[in-house]
């Protein structure tokens, strides 16, 4: 537009106007703190109250169980208010939503600097009356250019005209890569409730069968387990499964705890493990007697596996046709035996009377001689697992990348922003700068003639 | 007590003492605080990794990495004597704490099955966070090289270490926001910082109070995670 020209005058409408003050009030900093504020209050909460799914594999039937025995009355209690599932709430889902409109604003102003407008708090104003024959390193423009820093024109109104004061391309996209990321994730949220699909949890223990996905006919069987690292509870497994879908059998794979398998859709993660007891008996003659796991798998045979997860570290074994009961108590450890890593105490009784026909620790394998029959134990593993879909991984993942780069472009180099309200006279053009107080707002003042 | 447990204690108290004997000390010059500020940075530095496995989860070693954030913000801030010495104080007051929770020996490192790289990664970004948010609000701030440096890389140091905990809860349990209470800990601490780091952040008693909060909820994680859900703190707290 050239200096003498009246202004085009862009008035917006009502709507527009009104359109305008929403758009403001979004990208406004008091409502992202607000967003941020009420999402750390319900965090807290999250982190200091028990949450329904505390981690991957719970059974939650018996842990609201352990939890209402624990906390009693206000555990009802905390129920009744919905503080148990905080990031499964309304409220919570509300605030992400709300974070997630706000962060695109955000964006959108950022990298479009047209969508711009100036909060209404926070930035200095600075007075500069730029002469009408003002060159060089004295004209506005000038000295914008010269901090890398451009005008866009925003529109006119009552003989003034607007612009938006917008840094480099470079550091504007890099610092929104912060708004972008959010977005991302949350997208990545919504796809994973939507197309998602999280199979049941499985544990199995060596040449076991379970059903990952019983829609789709997808199981597995632990074919072996590869030890790792030092004795002791959390020792590292690695477990092989071969799968098999609708009665075909597919590649098998190899999964560890942090180190899921991918075969087809589907991606396999060891969630836990646990001590387990293979168990075998057989009668004088050396025959081999049938078992029956009492309380656990309905499987019968003359091997039998039985495993000690956390809440139930008792078993009992019966000895089909003998009257004779195996019962089985696993510890970690027992410091008063000496023995520092896993060991069962084994007790073969009998049935009717209780009798206690041989007793020991074993600690990797050992033998209970009953007399008329041998129990032989060994210690092995067993192993929870599950298959997932997951087709929202590689959105999360882009999401926390441009999470990461955008905030370390922001630390590197804070995008500058600014706005500019121009009066054009006949012999200066009048300019209102609207910045921060220091930096570059002040150096370009300084340039190009601030009143004072 | 491990060796590891011993150097925890002889490195952080010795730091501890060496800060607050730089914040009294009248006479060095710059050159010279800032090289006994580096050489007491690099002990706590080394205490915190001495701390054995799951370095950052349990208190001392938190300390330990706090002191060692907070100080080394005292490096870049030598040349303004009122801001160094807050920080040194600071700093030597923490790292003497992390040597008092140390000789209590009440606090066992955490014993994890899984995710241990992503984990400590995760906590010493955090802690390096916090002790970053208390060093701007102490007044580094004032000092160069860059007013807003410290907050800004506490933000970025906060969005790597929940970047870290999703990575390895993803890979361990199939879930990168698992809602599991350090998921809680961790999303609150960034939570925290970035209202008070965010563009151009906000004023020091909001920083100040933000980065209580942090030391707060990371001295707190173990011992809440270990007391709300003791089955899940051995394969992935």
């Amino acid at each position: 537009m050239q200096s003498g020209d009246p202004p085009r005058d862009d008035r917006p409408d009502p709507i527009g106007r009104f359109g305008a003050a929403g758009w403001r009030w979004l990208a406004s900093p008091v409502v992202l703190q607000a967003i941020l504020a009420l999402l750390l209050v319900a965090t807290l909460l999250a982190g200091v109250l028990p949450q329904t799914t505390p981690q991957a594999g719970a059974d939650e039937a018996r842990w609201r169980l352990e939890a209402r025995a624990r906390w009693g009355r206000a555990f009802d209690v905390a129920e009744a208010l919905g503080v148990h599932d905080v990031y499964d709430s309304l409220p919570y889902r509300l605030l992400l939503a709300a974070l997630g409109i706000t962060a695109a604003v955000r964006l959108v102003g950022l990298w479009a600097p047209r969508w711009s407008l100036p909060p209404r708090h926070g930035l200095s104003t600075r007075r500069i009356n730029e002469p009408a024959q003002a060159e060089g390193d004295a004209s506005l423009a000038r000295a914008l250019d010269a901090e890398g820093l451009r005008l866009v024109p925003l529109g006119a109104q009552d003989g003034l005209r607007y612009s938006a004061i917008a840094d480099r391309p470079a550091r504007r996209a890099l610092a929104g890569l912060v708004y972008l990321g959010v977005v991302l994730l949350l997208t990545a949220g919504l796809m994973e409730r939507r197309l998602g699909w999280e199979g049941p949890v499985v544990e199995v223990a060596l040449g076991e069968e379970g059903a990952l996905d019983p829609a789709a006919g997808l199981a597995a069987r632990l074919d072996q387990i590869e030890v790792r690292g030092t004795p002791g509870p959390n020792r590292r497994l690695l477990a092989d499964f071969s799968l098999w879908e609708d009665g075909s059998e597919r590649d098998g794979v190899r999964v560890g705890p942090g180190r899921p398998a991918a075969t087809g859709p589907y991606l396999v993660y060891l969630l836990g493990q646990g001590p387990a007891a293979r168990v075998e008996a057989e009668g004088a003659g050396g025959e081999r007697l049938p078992l029956t796991w009492i309380g656990g798998a309905v499987t019968a045979g003359d091997t039998v596996r039985v495993r000690f997860p956390a809440a139930e570290q008792e078993q009992v074994v019966a000895l089909s046709g003998t009257d004779r009961l195996l019962e089985m108590v696993h510890y970690p450890s027992l410091a008063a035996e000496g023995i520092d890593g896993p060991v069962i105490h084994a007790l073969l009784r009998e049935g009717a009377d209780g009798e206690v026909l041989a007793e020991g620790l074993v600690t990797e394998a050992g033998v209970l001689d009953g007399g008329d029959l041998r129990v032989r134990l060994t210690i092995e593993y067993y192993v929870r697992v599950r298959a997932e879909r997951e087709p929202h991984l590689p959105v999360a993942a882009l999401g926390a990348l441009a999470l990461l780069a955008g905030v370390l472009g922001q630390a590197l180099w804070p995008p500058r922003r600014g706005w500019l309200v121009t009066e054009e006279r006949a012999d200066a053009a009048h300019h209102l700068l609207l910045g921060p107080g220091d930096g570059w707002a002040e150096r370009v003042a300084r340039a190009t003639g601030e009143r004072e | 007590m491990e060796g590891s447990g011993v150097l925890t204690i002889a490195l952080s108290l010795a730091a501890g003492l060496a800060w607050l004997a730089l914040a009294l000390a009248a006479g060095p010059r710059a050159a010279g605080r800032v090289a006994i500020a580096a050489a007491a940075t690099a002990a706590l530095g080394a205490a915190a990794a001495a701390a054995g496995r799951a370095p950052l989860a349990a208190p001392p070693p938190t300390l330990a990495g706090l002191a060692f954030a907070v100080g080394a913000w005292s490096v870049p801030a030598a040349g303004h004597v009122r801001t160094f010495r807050r920080l040194a104080v600071a700093a030597g007051i923490l790292a003497l704490g992390a040597g008092a929770f140390a000789l209590s020996g009440a606090w066992a490192p955490v014993e994890t099955a899984a995710g241990f790289g992503w984990l400590a990664l995760s906590d010493a970004a955090l802690t390096l966070a916090a002790g970053s948010v208390l060093a701007s609000a102490l007044g580094v701030e004032d000092g160069p090289p860059d007013p807003g440096l410290a907050a800004r890389t506490a933000l970025v140091l906060g969005v790597l270490g929940l970047v870290a905990y999703g990575v390895g809860a993803q890979r361990a349990l199939g879930a990168y926001a698992p809602g599991t209470p350090s998921m809680s800990h961790r999303l609150a601490v960034l939570l925290a910082i970035g209202p008070v780091a965010h563009e151009g952040g906000a004023g020091r008693a909001a920083r100040l109070a933000a980065g209580l909060l942090c030391v707060a909820l990371l001295l707190a994680q173990a011992p809440l995670a270990a007391w709300l859900h003791p089955e899940g703190v051995a394969i992935y707290p």
